[in-house]
């Protein structure tokens, strides 16, 4: 099961950010239909703990990394690092996938902890990302990030993760 | 619960313990509380010294215990109640560092009491009546608290019947009094 | 596959063993050790209040569960040919285990047989005081054997 997804640039700035599958009550996640169940974080709407989150995400995906780069292995020829991109990050209860792009986004999607891993869908949904908001002509540049509003990013990737096998339980 | 008995488990963890001299062991500690009445003559005091030495132990016994049954039975889960813990030490515990399992009962939600029906400890003991309030087996007290302590559970556990006093068989009630919290408190997450 | 490295770190975040295992482990120093331990000590704690669902708490210890929040925090790490697992005990205690191209079995082996090591060398070593960094030649040679059965060439146990 997805339970969230959320696109950072490099400096940490949250781009996007969407939950699925909320549990608002048992029924509330499915029946709420297209709207109901996405919050969109950049628009505000959230609560202040969905903020703290957001932060902390960004957070540990960046300590990681360093921590990451440090414990890297030798390679035996060249006697440097290899390099270790950040895959996936297992905890009891959920499974954090990352992928960072070499322009510096990361995108992160929380899974239930039976997904192993989203890697080639992360990369797809990084070519949506391409096609509708970096290349698009129509973008409005907002505090330093995109807006993303009036483009079909949103349902664009809402489109393809529901097809994801394992989006619902 | 897991499907593998407790008691099995406490088996295989028994059978994997290296063993000594059962009679070694009863003399050594015999010695020990011996000696603790030579240096501290009361035997209130004995008990107290008796008491925060199984403490000291148990803080150092429960890894031994976590890592040696995660290696026995690794789909065990962690305890979820009180009860199931009293379980663990009944049925793992008093097996694998005492070789004997004991029987337990529950009185209340936050009690439980184990029923030992032969105690190494103290196989050749009597007390003599000039003893008459010193617990010999108060070690065991101590290392039941020192265990549980190190898992953040405070407990307090105490003899109920002691086989060295007359009694057909040793009791232990232990009580729980409250879960430890941990480092990182509410106070912390608010700031 | 090859184990790199080890650390152990005490409750309150303090490192008190790393080693390493091969030649292709990266180098650190002493400082380097002591700063993973305790990064990773607290990216353990954030890691489950990032977690999306507001920890589930459906056992029922009384007062509240045993397994609290801090136990719920990272397991494994996966990145690219690099893989690092950590094993929390109930009593606070962390086995961060790092290697390249290994199997998560194989690694969740090798940490509880170095687990029941630490419990062997180190607890029941009488001069062994608690919460203080390990050393002896015992507990090495454990660590060592245990690693070394993973890789197929003897084991701690057995």
């Amino acid at each position: 099961m997805i339970y969230s997804f959320y696109i950072y640039r490099r400096d940490g700035v949250c781009l996007f950010k969407t939950t699925y599958n909320a549990t608002e009550g048992d029924n509330g996640g499915d029946n709420r239909g297209d709207n109901g169940g996405i919050n969109r974080g950049i628009n505000g709407g959230d609560t202040e703990a969905e903020d703290e989150r957001e932060k902390l995400v960004f957070g540990m995906a960046f300590s990681l990394k360093e921590l990451i780069g440090q414990l890297s292995p030798m390679d035996g020829n060249t006697q440097q690092q290899i390099d270790c991109p950040l895959g996936t990050v297992k905890t009891r209860s959920s499974t954090m996938h990352t992928y960072e792009t070499l322009t510096g986004f990361r995108f992160i999607i929380y899974t239930d902890p039976s997904i192993n891993t989203m890697q080639h869908h992360l990369q797809a949904i990084y070519r949506i990302w391409v096609d509708k908001v970096v290349k698009s002509p129509l973008v409005k540049q907002k505090d330093g990030g995109y807006d993303i509003s009036d483009t079909e990013f949103e349902k664009r990737a809402k489109e393809y993760l529901e097809k994801v096998p394992g989006f619902r339980r | 619960m897991s499907k593998v008995p407790l008691s099995r488990t406490g088996d295989i963890v028994w059978s994997r313990t290296p063993k000594t001299n059962s009679e070694l062991f009863t003399l050594t500690y015999g010695v020990l509380v011996a000696q603790l009445l030579r240096d501290f003559e009361k035997v209130e005091e004995v008990n107290k010294e008796l008491r925060r030495m199984g403490r000291n132990i148990g803080v150092r016994l429960i890894d031994e215990y976590l890592s040696k049954v995660s290696l026995a039975s690794p789909t065990t889960p962690p305890c979820s109640t009180f009860h199931q813990t009293g379980d663990s030490i009944a049925k793992i515990g008093f097996k694998m560092f005492l070789g004997i399992s004991c029987d337990i009962s529950y009185p209340s939600p936050t009690t439980f009491v184990l029923t030992v029906h032969s105690n190494p400890l103290s196989t050749f003991v009597e007390i003599p009546p000039s003893r008459e309030g010193l617990s010999y087996c108060e070690i065991m007290n101590g290392v039941i608290e020192g265990s549980l302590g190190a898992v953040s559970l405070r407990v307090e556990s105490r003899f109920r019947k002691q086989i060295e006093k007359g009694d057909d068989v040793t009791t232990i009630e232990v009580e729980m009094m409250e879960r430890i919290k941990d480092g990182v408190g509410e106070g912390y997450k608010d700031e | 596959m090859t184990f790199l490295h080890l650390f152990i770190v005490n409750k309150s975040g303090g490192l008190i063993y790393s080693t390493s295992f091969s030649p292709s482990s990266p180098p650190l120093n002493t400082n380097d050790s002591l700063r993973i331990g305790s990064t990773f000590h607290s990216l353990h704690a954030i890691a489950s209040q990032a977690s999306p669902p507001p920890s589930s708490s459906s056992q029922n210890y009384p007062p509240e569960s045993l397994s609290s929040s801090s136990s719920d925090g990272i397991e494994t790490i996966e990145a690219g040919p690099l893989t690092l697992r950590c094993l929390q005990t109930p009593t606070g205690l962390k086995f961060i285990l790092t290697a390249s191209s290994s199997s998560q079995t194989s690694m969740k082996e090798a940490l509880m047989e170095i687990y029941a090591v630490y419990a062997d060398f180190a607890m029941k070593n009488p001069f062994y005081e608690l919460e203080m960094p390990v050393r002896g030649d015992k507990f090495d040679r454990g660590v060592r054997q245990a690693v070394m059965g993973k890789e197929g060439k003897g084991g701690y146990l057995r």
